[in-house]
């Protein structure tokens, strides 16, 4: 196990290596310059401009020199927020998107996993019904109409939890619930799908026919593999979850990481575009090595 | 029995619906609006303000945009500012004298101006900040504001270095500035931002980081205290300030809220006492509700169409571009669409730049059918008709009003002329790459606010040699009216210049001026002091927070008012 | 270990009608045959409706502004800021929706699946090369992406369909090779390839049947995410070019709207629950028809 951790350790290097060429060849060939304005600029001034982020250097060069700021863990100052650093920008943004988006996994697993559980255990009963009426709702309001709904619902017409903004963890409540309602649906319809699979499965039968107690069975035989999908889920939901939460964000004033990503995008802030994905690229990296352990710890026949 | 899932169906859609009609369908007349000012147990007032989007850097000679405009004007004052009608007050410059060619302003710095950690504002800090401002090496957006200024233009240019721009220390509480020519509207360009002072050591200290909070040192009413980038910009009295005295808000806090409706409900929960913008479809609700709290300030802003005079369909074709632009209804759009009390556009100036009386079209006063007729004729002498229909694309960036309008236009011009438009919405930064650098245009949104109070900052953008000349206007007559008006003083002929240059720029109408622009904002009823004005520019120094039932202080008006401009 | 055998073999034998029992199945869930026939009267509607209205998507009417929903007037669903009829442009909004968010989902499973089952049945060097480029896809910044081919290829909705194609399959992908991980070790696939199978035809006949279950749920949850995309893209403003528009794109504008024209939002909102919920039936009604262990 130990080795094939620091085996894909090993192998995430030429991974974001690759990441990385790409995007910054992406983001050069990009149109649109990020020292555009709302003014446009003399020839003087954009030269210097120009020169003082090495824009009028060749491209490789300016490669080399981003690689070589990269190694020594420096990603640049933003175009867009002139004065600041992309190292500052993420320390401030990712703890903010960290704590929402872990917080809205969290709730969706902790929903999702007992309701598909009960669905799949009461098949076609009252209560498979409910907990899938439940996740249909959670999948066909989108969080953009979610979203102001319980801002007039909760803040407007209630004063029960503030509008907007970041003051304590009541202004967490709103946007986690409006981020996680996707999620709950899809962790329950997984949960629920899976779980019926496992339950029809032959080696569940025969510990059954061996005379072992329902309880045992489901906790020890049924729940991890049937929570082996939702596992594998893990990986895409919560890099969806980080950078999904743009949406959320926006409506609730949260000063997360995804708006950054958003605005620096449409601003064409090179190193801020270039630092959060290289940033995304080694969080998602990194969860993907940890569900891919918990799937082998999980379901012992998987082999690496 | 499958059918039952029907049931699980239902349930769903019931859930849905009442989330849906619980939010929508809410008793109209119920408007919740709370009152609660924010202040502390020890009596400090907080004004907390929405402020559109986040600002990219808050050093005065770096930054654009409105919303960094606004936390600047707090944070630093310049030699002068704008009083409440448009007028210039002084601010740092206590008195100035102009010399009789009009070419050396004098300024006398008040002895008691202080930098927020207490070192007094010298004219050599000036003589600094300016040379800062139009050098290169600072990259201000805002630099060719300053042109007017001896060896500006070659500084800005790269062809002099920055120590020969024409502005000295005559000793230390006496600044001289020196113009090529005059220029009329020198003043109120010392109103702007990129004219205020900053702080000479932190600059060399720092750098680039002096406006950080811990590194920040500011002249103004106000000084930085903290800046969570898309969160909140707080700003706290600066207790070194000359006027202190008269500040009443102790702290104001800056919300970048791009959202305008996220940022209504915010205004209804409690959570603002000032909006940056209002949404245009809640107007109605909120004229009905809390029409007080609704302050529309008609200010220096054009709503235009742009239209390319370099190429096809538009060069040469003086009669089609006329054409378009009679065919639009202003009224309608004004009236229906956007409905927030904007003024139809049918000159250059807005209506809101005091002291100047714009040419007009004159098939303004038209009624719609004449005008329509009008227009159908000169689309068919232009040679277009409809076996013949003109196909255009228009392009207009992403979000805003563009959208809307690009639309309203299409339709108007299908219905009249039977013109076949193409609208065509590109992302911001590609938009002014298109607009801008390529010219790969037919017709355009576009749209201008004016940096400082004179018809100058209107007439300049259209001159054949500006940056922000987008349709490739060229004309000869324009241009030599326009430059002249430039240095004759306000008088008579200079109004003459700018007449001859707004005839020749409606008659050869490279773009179709749309309409005026009202900015909208609410205000609680306990924020005292607001007085609109058309730069919509407002100094929290000015305003007070005074809960329903609290005696009001008396609040005289700020000490400066009362010098009122020559 | 003979009866397994002889199960899978039993399997393939009876591919051929796999099919037709399946829809038998499905027949026998009324669930899932009531939103085939919603689904079809939609799709119908969408198709069919805008011909038949006296009205089109795109003209405004500045007499008829936020009009409520009405018989009498004609606008059966009201109409919008400028006075555009919402029935309209519900139906016409609805054609796009659906065609982005079926061809999406079905191009994303092609490659989805293929990818997946190969690269997880694979197993050791390929399966570390496959899953590493998806990786890297996913690290990409995809809003940039979506960006770059829009501004270099123009807007058209062959573009949107291709941009989140590319990056939906991606979550498939994952999916199917975790699943195929745990499939291939299941002692019948070992007879097949003892049997003389090739690994094409156990991915076809062993691997993807047993997939399908997880495919199809993993597909009802495919269609809403694309089409909620869409709206996140008309949302930045890189969607569907206006006039025309999407369900998305008018649910998003009527969120703005809710206030003095509730309409604007329900409507839509319920056109697309009703297509959601709708794909979520058939898919679960998919499933149970499909399942090989429901025998």
């Amino acid at each position: 196990m130990m080795a094939y951790i620091v085996k894909r350790l090993l192998g995430a290097i030429p991974t974001i290596f690759i990441l990385l060429t790409l995007t910054f060849a992406l983001v050069h060939l990009a149109p649109g310059s990020p020292l555009d304005g709302d003014r446009p600029m003399t020839p003087e001034v954009r030269a210097n401009l120009e020169a003082k982020y090495h824009m009028n250097e060749p491209l490789i060069q300016q490669y080399r020199r981003y690689l070589l700021n990269i190694a020594h863990l420096d990603f640049g100052t933003s175009f867009q927020y002139k004065n600041t650093s992309v190292n500052s920008l993420i320390a401030a943004g990712f703890p903010v998107s960290l704590t929402l988006g872990a917080a809205a996994l969290a709730l969706a697993l902790a929903l999702g996993i007992p309701l598909g559980m009960l669905a799949a255990v009461h098949q076609n009963h009252t209560a498979d019904y409910g907990a899938m009426g439940l996740s249909l709702a959670g999948i066909s309001v989108p969080n953009f109409v979610l979203g102001p709904l319980m801002v007039l619902v909760f803040a407007v017409y209630n004063d029960w939890l503030p509008a907007g903004g970041l003051d304590g963890w009541q202004s967490y409540v709103m946007p986690v619930l409006a981020l996680a309602a996707m999620y709950v649906a899809y962790v329950t319809r997984l949960m629920r799908a899976s779980t019926i699979e496992v339950l029809r499965s032959n080696y569940i039968r025969t510990a059954r026919a061996k005379g072992l107690s329902g309880f045992r069975v489901f906790f020890v035989h049924v729940l991890p593999a049937a929570l082996l999908p939702v596992v594998s889920f893990l990986g895409p939901a919560a890099a969806g979850i980080l950078t999904g939460s743009v949406v959320v964000e926006q409506i609730f004033g949260i000063p997360g990481l995804g708006r950054f990503f958003v605005t620096g995008a449409l601003n064409r802030d090179y190193t801020l575009v270039l630092g959060i994905t290289l940033f995304y690229g080694i969080i998602i990296i990194g969860f993907n090595l940890l569900v891919d352990v918990i799937y082998g710890w999980l379901d012992p026949r998987v082999t690496y | 029995m499958p059918e039952r899932r029907l049931v699980s169906w239902i349930a769903a859609s019931c859930v849905m619906l009442v989330v849906l009609v619980a939010g929508c369908s809410s008793d109209r007349s119920d408007f919740p609006n709370r009152i609660q000012p924010d202040i502390h147990a020890d009596g400090t007032k907080v004004l907390r303000k929405g402020n559109g989007s986040e600002p990219g850097t808050l050093d005065p000679h770096q930054a654009s945009g409105v919303p960094a405009a606004g936390i600047l004007q707090d944070l630093y004052e310049g030699l002068v500012i704008t009083g409440h009608k448009g007028g210039i007050l002084p601010a740092d410059a206590k008195t100035w004298e102009i010399s009789a060619d009009r070419k050396t302003y004098t300024f006398h710095l008040r002895d008691n101006a202080r930098w927020s950690n207490g070192a007094p504002v010298t004219a050599g800090d000036y003589v600094f900040s300016f040379r800062r401002m139009v050098d290169p090496k600072t990259a201000s957006p805002y630099a060719d504001i300053h042109a007017p200024i001896v060896n500006a233009t070659a500084i800005i240019n790269g062809d002099k270095t920055p120590a020969t721009l024409g502005v000295k220390a005559l000793d230390k509480h006496t600044l001289q500035i020196r113009l090529d020519k005059p220029t009329p509207f020198f003043l109120q360009t010392l109103a702007h931002v990129s004219s205020d002072p900053v702080y000479p050591p932190a600059v060399k200290k720092w750098g680039d980081a002096f406006t950080q909070p811990a590194h920040s040192v500011s002249n103004g009413a106000y000084q930085l205290k903290q800046w969570r980038v898309n969160d909140k910009i707080v700003l706290v009295r600066n207790r070194q300030y000359w006027d202190n005295a008269h500040t009443r808000i102790d702290q104001v806090e800056y919300y970048p809220i791009d959202n305008s409706k996220s940022e209504l409900s915010r205004y209804q929960a409690g959570g603002l006492d000032w909006t940056y913008s209002v949404p245009a479809a809640d107007l109605d609700a909120i004229k009905a509700n809390i029409p007080k709290q609704l302050h529309t300030v008609p200010t220096l802003g054009i709503a235009y169409f742009g239209m390319n005079v370099t190429r096809a369909p538009f060069k040469d074709n003086r009669k089609l571009r006329l054409a378009l632009s009679m065919a639009l209804n202003r009224q309608v759009i004004v009236d229906k669409i956007l409905r927030g009390g904007q003024i139809p556009a049918y000159s250059w100036i807005p209506t809101a730049v005091q002291g100047y009386d714009s040419v007009r079209y004159q098939w303004a006063d038209w009624s719609d059918k004449r005008r329509d007729a009008m227009a159908r004729k000169l689309y068919q002498e232009a040679g277009y008709s409809d076996q013949h229909p003109l196909k255009a694309e228009f392009l207009y960036p992403t979000g805003g009003i563009g959208k809307t309008l690009s639309l309203v236009a299409a339709a108007m011009w299908r219905k009249v002329l039977g013109v076949e438009i193409t609208p065509r919405n590109e992302e911001w930064k590609v938009f002014l790459q298109t607009t801008r650098n390529q010219f790969d245009t037919q017709i355009f949104w576009g749209g201008w606010i004016g940096d400082y109070e004179d018809p100058n900052t209107f007439f300049s953008i259209l001159n054949s040699h500006a940056a922000l000349n987008y349709t490739g206007y060229h004309s000869a007559v324009y241009d030599k009216a326009q430059a002249a008006s430039e240095h004759v003083p306000n008088g008579p002929q200079r109004t003459a210049l700018m007449h001859t240059a707004e005839a020749a720029l409606l008659h050869d109408a490279p773009l179709m001026p749309i309409f005026f622009w009202t900015n909208h904002h609410l205000i609680k009823p306990y924020v005292k002091g607001f007085v609109p004005n058309p730069l919509d520019n407002y100094y929290s120094k000015d305003l007070d927070i005074v809960p329903a039932g609290t005696a009001s202080q008396t609040s005289p008006p700020p000490a400066n008012d009362k010098q009122e401009n020559h | 270990m003979i009866s397994r055998k002889r199960d899978s073999l039993e399997n393939a034998a009876r591919g051929n009608s796999l099919g037709r029992d399946a829809w038998r199945r499905l027949k026998a869930n009324r669930a899932a045959m009531a939103s085939l026939v919603l689904l079809g009267l939609i799709t119908l509607a969408v198709v069919v409706g805008p011909w038949l209205s006296p009205f089109n998507y795109y003209s405004q009417d500045y007499d008829a502004i936020w009009t409520a929903p009405s018989w009498a007037s004609g606008h059966f669903f009201g109409t919008d800021a400028v006075g555009r009829d919402l029935f309209v442009r519900t139906l016409n909004g609805g054609r796009i929706s659906l065609m982005v968010g079926i061809v999406t989902t079905f191009v994303s499973l092609i490659i989805g699946v293929t990818y997946g089952a190969t690269s997880g049945y694979l197993g050791g060097r390929t399966d570390n090369l496959m899953m590493r480029i998806v990786d890297i896809l996913y690290s990409l910044p995809f809003m940039f992406f979506v960006i770059l081919l829009v501004v270099f290829f123009g807007r058209n909705l062959l573009l949107l369909f291709a941009a989140i194609g590319a990056v939906s399959w991606l979550d498939m992908a994952r999916i199917v090779r975790g699943q195929t991980l745990s499939i291939k070790q299941q002692p019948y696939i070992e007879a097949a390839r003892m049997a003389g199978a090739g690994t094409p035809g156990i991915i076809a006949r062993h691997i993807v049947p047993n997939l399908l279950g997880l495919v199809v749920v993993y597909v009802t949850l495919t269609i809403p995410q694309v089409i909620l995309f869409e709206s996140f893209l008309s949302y930045l403003g890189l969607g569907v070019q206006p006039p025309a528009t999407s369900w998305g794109a008018l649910i998003n504008d009527g969120t703005s709207e809710m206030s003095v024209a509730p309409w604007l939002l329900i409507i839509p909102s319920i056109f697309l629950a009703v297509t959601l919920f709708c794909f979520n039936f058939i898919g679960d009604g998919l499933r149970d028809a499909l399942d090989p262990k429901d025998r």
